[in-house]
């Protein structure tokens, strides 16, 4: 495991590496690819080749040519047109179903990645963080597909068939052409560059006045309490006035600059008129064709325009495959894919049924504290300011971790034996351990000394899909998907029917609000639907726990203030939950331990004692201590 | 049900009438920045002119300077230099025409901005000044991201409008005009013909601007939903891996996926069946010039210098349609922020200071509750909050409220800090009603601690002195040492200078209660309410912040929302709340003998 102290991050991924992998994934549809690159050509071609006709028109006009060459001239413009028309009608379509679908095998990749990574990665990383960077920097890279491949193949085909088309008309204005091309390509560059941080820095006050607003409306109790709205007001106006500071500072710089290329660019016209009327004079040229490249000119100024604009995007999509391609990357959860963790095959995976008798023989545990996100982002502020319409709200998942100081050990040579069926109360003060031995059990965590034996086999012998499969778990909150109440019970078990849920929810005690309910089983809950209370919730991990059958539970149940009748049916539940299985269950209450088989006290992440109630009270000062404060058992409702 | 995000998508795609007075109101802004308006309008009637002025120069050029020596094979050398003079001329004619194209841009770009940018600001001012003098009712009633957005993203909104809508909408106009202008000139049949296209393309530019909201409308809420399974899986990563879900999760992630390519399908065909329509009628323009005008100018009624006229003023024929199509659009949607926003103005604050109202005194800290009652605006008609609620406190004393959710105790601290108005009695403090004198007085001598511990961006220090913004740095650390919370705060990373990120994501839930308690005693206040929070905090932080409570308690009147049993053992007085009514008083011992709910409650007090 690397030094938490030394710091010596692998070198994160070449942007232009990041964009090679990402654009690899058009491979997967090489077909729709190439049609989508096709239809364009030929889009493009239809579109240089239009311009010809009207400078053969000319020509013919002005050499008095007959009507029936117009006529066919124009016959052929118009055929031309409807082609066109056509081809753009069917390439639409096309080329966004390519790029789309591209996007969402991306996603799903990253989708997939994220589900897959270890608990101590997701532990070392800000899920709000995670959740941007899944969002936005995919995003980002819908800008890379649509206006880089596709615009870009657009632009660049564009520039190059024009400056041919051109050089082949009159070599002299081809050169005239590409000298007023050349500066303006290079200034629009110049200037796109050194803009980008400006837009940058107006983004940032722009998002550092939001945050104003944010937070004074989110803590509107504690200005008002505090008599606060004169200063607040204050703070407001200083973040406007920064913020239209810098404001000013880019559109001053836009203004001086960015017309210079509009304007160098239009020189091309003047200078075209100039040396290509001298050629028509001299009889080199035919004034069609001078009118020909004049409309090629024109043409050009509307695909030159987006340089500036694709150069922003490649800069902003580069980073961002960075970032995404480190999701896509990172490590793996331990036995997350079968076979390979320890180096055996598949076959050597114990997969039968589990019986419950769990042993750990010397397990010290210590979290990790390497940050499990290198690639940072370049700026919070490029990320546009998107109000409140994403509603994804991520506000509410703040159990974040503290800073990353070296991690003490959580666990230390812990060693015991449950057998199968067996009840422990684990019990201990706050960060004593507790929930990290029940995150072992479960592999969510590898210890880092010793082992764990279940049914005699080390845990990490086990199929973990089996192993997980035949546990039960409650964590202190429970997560809710945005999903109906069936679909959020049935989670373990995707193809339970509606009567095994509703068994599972009347043992848990659930069933009798959830009748309750306009759509009962129906209801859609979670951060998109109604929301629970927190003795709701827990009812329905129970009811989760107890569908998929299992062998092991875990409970690490909270004690967030819940009012008695409801603990008293969230007592009842648990009790039919516990029966016949092998039950860790991190305590908090006297009447709890009381009942179990067994009490393991942990301290600092030691074992301290192990034993039963009446034996600890009278031996173990820590017991009398946790158990003693509230008050003697009688009044422990 | 509708959703919250429902609700914001519905506020994304509002669009309301252009009524005349709303349009006014909202254009009252610019007023302080009518000269940069004014200017910008004239110089961009100027820059019109300009971009006109190209295609008549070619046109000039090819008419008067190459068509007649195309005639003449073997023409004299003077004749050719003569025409090559002019030629020159007209170059240079059409370079000065770009260097007053380019002059003409900066200053419209600036103006522009300096006008939307001006009226948007003052604007948000405005709107942000008129939140602070809301009272809670409103922010009850009202989700607090559409506050948000009536600030920030509405606002954002009328960018387009504000800043570039005048400008946009003159230029368009005049581009049309005087291209129909010089194409009538030119010859007035062909431009006839010309115009046959002119109907179609409004029509389409009306039919995309519909069926394209419908579809990215549709497509919008698939968006977000995508985003939302994305962050949920996130979110409760661990619960997807206990149960084994992966393969299932991504399975469905897929044909949300699958769903959604589908929408932004549908929604690009409706683009792109515009986009090549409009390239067919220009087209087809572009074939009536050629086809017609080539007829007429055979006919000898135009000229081929005007025929390339014709055909390059057909180039900035199509922009200005599809730009007021855009503008349009853009104009009704601001309308529906603009309608929002003001919504938010016009709302009058429940709580306000009666008209001369006195300022109170310095107070002792005696309170009390006389018969009040008090129901929110959201309760039914049928039902109080609280009811009759009577209780006096001593100056200096600590008074710990107690009972189940939803019993009305924070109702009583947030009528003693006048965030509400009660319906029925009076509070009083020192024998003072405080609905008689200034909120602002009050206020001044009041100090609270949330439940969520709010802190705001910022240094701690900051943080710290924000009830009381003149207090120096060692009055602070004084503070924090009578308290006890000087050592924790010093373990920070970087102490009292340590920047606190938003909401105080970079300190523990623990480091947050400490330093809430130390900015209400910095602010050091008459009357303390405090509403303790009941996230779990480690054994170690715990003592400390029992010591710390005992401390702020002292030499103040203290109001407090107890979880702790330190608190209420020692509080002078527990009112025991169900209901909405004060069900039983007294001190910890005379309400656990006398077993009622609160002997019946103890279960919950667990935390030492």
């Amino acid at each position: 495991m690397p030094d938490p102290g030394d710091p010596k991050p692998d070198p994160p991924i070449a942007p232009l590496a990041a964009v090679r992998r990402i654009v690899r994934f058009l491979a997967r549809r090489p077909g729709w690819a190439a049609l989508s690159i096709g239809l364009l050509l030929i889009h493009i071609g239809i579109e240089l080749a239009l311009p010809q006709f009207v400078g053969q028109a000319i020509t013919a006009l002005a050499a008095a040519g007959t009507r029936a060459e117009l006529g066919r001239l124009v016959g052929t413009f118009l055929g031309l047109v409807v082609l066109r028309a056509v081809v753009g009608l069917v390439l639409g379509p096309i080329r966004n179903r390519t790029a789309q679908s591209t996007l969402g095998d991306i996603r799903a990749a990253v989708y997939d990645a994220l589900q897959r990574r270890s608990f101590a990665w997701h532990d070392n990383a800000r899920t709000g963080e995670l959740i941007s960077r899944a969002g936005t920097d995919v995003g980002r890279l819908q800008d890379l597909f649509f206006v880089c491949l596709l615009f870009g193949v657009d632009v660049a085909a564009g520039l190059v068939g024009t400056l041919t088309l051109i050089f082949l008309t009159s070599p002299r204005l081809g050169l005239v052409a590409l000298a007023a091309l050349v500066p303006t390509v290079a200034t629009m560059g110049w200037f796109a560059a050194r803009l980008q941080p400006r837009w940058r820095r107006v983004h940032e006050r722009h998002g550092a006045m939001s945050t104003v607003i944010q937070e004074n409306i989110a803590g509107v109790r504690v200005v008002k309490a505090f008599a606060r709205e004169p200063a607040e007001i204050a703070k407001f106006r200083a973040r406007r006035a920064e913020f239209l500071r810098e404001l000013s500072e880019a559109v001053n710089y836009w203004a001086g600059r960015v017309p210079l290329s509009q304007f160098l660019f239009g020189l091309a016209v003047p200078l075209t008129l100039w040396v290509g009327g001298g050629e028509v004079l001299r009889g080199t040229l035919a004034l069609g064709d001078l009118a020909t490249v004049l409309v090629y000119q024109m043409a050009l100024g509307g695909r030159i325009g987006v340089i500036g604009q694709i150069t922003n995007i490649l800069q902003n999509a580069s980073s961002a495959a960075q970032r995404v391609v480190e999701l896509l990357d990172g490590p793996e959860a331990p036995g997350a894919r079968v076979g390979g963790d320890r180096g055996e095959s598949q076959t050597l995976e114990r997969r039968e049924p589990i019986g419950g008798a769990i042993a750990f023989e010397g397990v010290s545990f210590r979290h990790t504290s390497e940050p499990s996100l290198r690639v940072l982002e370049a700026s919070k502020a490029a990320t546009p300011n998107q109000g409140g319409s994403g509603g994804s709200g991520g506000a509410s998942a703040t159990s974040g971790m503290p800073g990353p100081a070296v991690r003490a050990m959580a666990l230390q040579d812990l060693t015991f034996e449950v057998p199968a069926g067996a009840s422990v109360a684990v019990v201990g003060p706050t960060g004593s351990g507790k929930s990290t031995l029940l995150s072992l059990i479960a592999r969510f965590h590898e210890p880092t000394a010793g082992r764990i034996r279940l049914d005699g086999t080390d845990l990490r012998d086990w199929n973990r899909d089996t192993l997980r499969r035949s546990l039960g778990m409650v964590f202190q909150e429970t997560f809710l998907f945005s999903a109906s109440i069936a679909e959020n019970i049935a989670l373990g078990r995707p193809g339970a029917s509606r009567a095994e849920i509703e068994a599972a929810a009347c043992a848990a005690r659930a069933d009798g609000f959830v009748q309750e309910l306009p759509q009962g089983y129906d209801t859609i809950i979670g951060e998109r639907g109604l929301s629970l209370s927190g003795g709701q919730r827990q009812r329905i991990a129970i009811a989760r726990a107890l569908l998929i059958d299992p062998r092991i539970l875990l409970l690490d149940d909270a004690t967030s203030a819940i009012d008695p009748s409801t603990e008293q049916e969230i007592r009842e539940a648990m009790a039919g939950l516990c029966r016949g299985r092998t039950v860790f269950r991190v305590a908090q209450r006297a009447s709890t331990v009381r009942d179990a088989d067994l009490i393991l006290i942990l301290d600092g992440g030691r074992g301290v004692a192990v034993g039963r109630h009446d034996a600890l009270l009278a031996d173990c000062a820590l017991y009398r201590e946790l158990f003693a404060d509230a008050g003697p058992p009688e009044t422990l409702a | 049900m509708a959703t919250h995000d429902d609700i914001a998508l519905d506020e994304e795609f509002a669009q309301a009438s252009l009524r005349g007075s709303l349009l006014r109101r909202l254009f009252a802004y610019t007023r302080p920045y009518r000269r940069a308006m004014v200017t910008n309008l004239v110089l961009t009637l100027l820059a019109t002119a300009s971009t006109l002025a190209g295609p008549r120069l070619i046109q000039h050029g090819i008419d008067h300077a190459l068509a007649p020596m195309l005639g003449t094979r073997e023409a004299s050398d003077a004749a050719i230099a003569d025409a090559a003079r002019g030629i020159l001329f007209l170059s240079g004619l059409y370079l000065g025409n770009l260097l007053l194209g380019w002059a003409l841009t900066i200053v419209q770009v600036r103006t522009s901005i300096e006008t939307g940018q001006g009226a948007m600001n003052d604007l948000r001012l405005a709107v942000f000044e008129h939140i602070q003098r809301l009272s809670l009712n409103y922010f009850d009633r009202t989700h607090q991201g559409r506050i948000i957005a009536r600030a920030d993203s509405d606002i954002d909104s009328l960018d387009r409008v504000l800043t570039w809508g005048a400008g946009q909408a003159l230029s368009s106009l005049a581009t049309l005009a005087g291209v129909i202008v010089l194409m009538v000139h030119y010859d007035a049949r062909l431009s006839l013909a010309v115009c046959l296209v002119l109907p179609p393309l409004g029509w389409l530019t009306v039919w995309f601007h519909r069926r394209g909201r419908e579809a990215y409308r549709s497509l919008r809420g698939t968006q977000s939903r995508l985003i939302a399974a994305m962050a949920e899986n996130i979110s409760g990563v661990r619960v997807v891996q206990a149960f084994v879900r992966e393969a299932e999760n991504l399975r469905r992630f897929r044909s949300l996926h699958a769903d959604f390519t589908d929408r932004w399908v549908a929604s690009a065909r409706v683009f792109h069946t515009y986009m090549p329509a409009v390239g067919l009628l220009s087209g087809l323009a572009t074939a009536i010039v050629l086809g017609y005008g080539g007829w007429r100018v055979q006919q000898g009624a135009l000229t081929v210098g005007g025929l390339a006229a014709f055909v390059l003023y057909l180039g900035l024929f199509f922009g200005p349609i599809q730009a007021m199509g855009d503008l349009y659009n853009a104009l009704l949607s601001a309308a529906a922020s603009a309608e929002r926003i003001f919504a938010l103005l016009d709302t009058e604050p429940q709580v306000r200071d009666a008209a001369g109202a006195p300022d109170l005194p310095r107070l002792e800290g005696r309170v009390s509750f006389e018969g009040v009652g008090f129901r929110y605006d959201t309760t039914p008609a049928d039902r109080w909050v609280l009811e009759d609620i009577a209780f006096e406190v001593p100056a200096g004393s600590t008074v710990a409220l107690v009972g189940p959710t939803g019993s009305g105790k924070t109702s009583i601290i947030s009528l003693l800090a006048r965030f509400y108005e009660p319906q029925a009695g009076c509070i009083r403090i020192d024998g003072l009603p405080i609905s008689d004198h200034t909120l602002a007085s009050l206020h001044r001598q009041l100090g609270m601690v949330t439940q969520e511990n709010f802190l705001f961006t910022g240094t701690v220090m900051d943080n710290l002195k924000f009830g009381r913004a003149e207090a120096t740095d060692e009055e602070v650390v004084a503070a924090a040492r009578a308290l006890g919370t000087h050592a924790v705060i010093e373990r920070l990373p970087a102490g009292y200078a340590t920047e606190i990120r938003e909401r105080g994501a970079n300190v523990s839930a623990g480091e947050r209660q400490l330093l809430t308690i130390t900015r209400a005693m910095v602010a050091d206040p008459r009357i303390l309410i405090l509403d303790e929070a009941t996230s779990a905090v480690d054994s170690q932080t715990e003592r400390v912040i029992q010591h710390a409570l005992g401390t702020l308690f002292q030499r103040r009147t203290s109001l407090v929302i107890a979880h702790r049993l330190s608190t209420v053992r020692h509080a002078n007085l527990i009112l025991v709340l169900d209901h909405g009514r004060i069900v039983e008083r007294g001190t910890h011992d005379s309400l656990l003998t006398s077993g009622g709910l609160y002997a019946r409650m103890q279960a919950e007090l667990v935390r030492t």
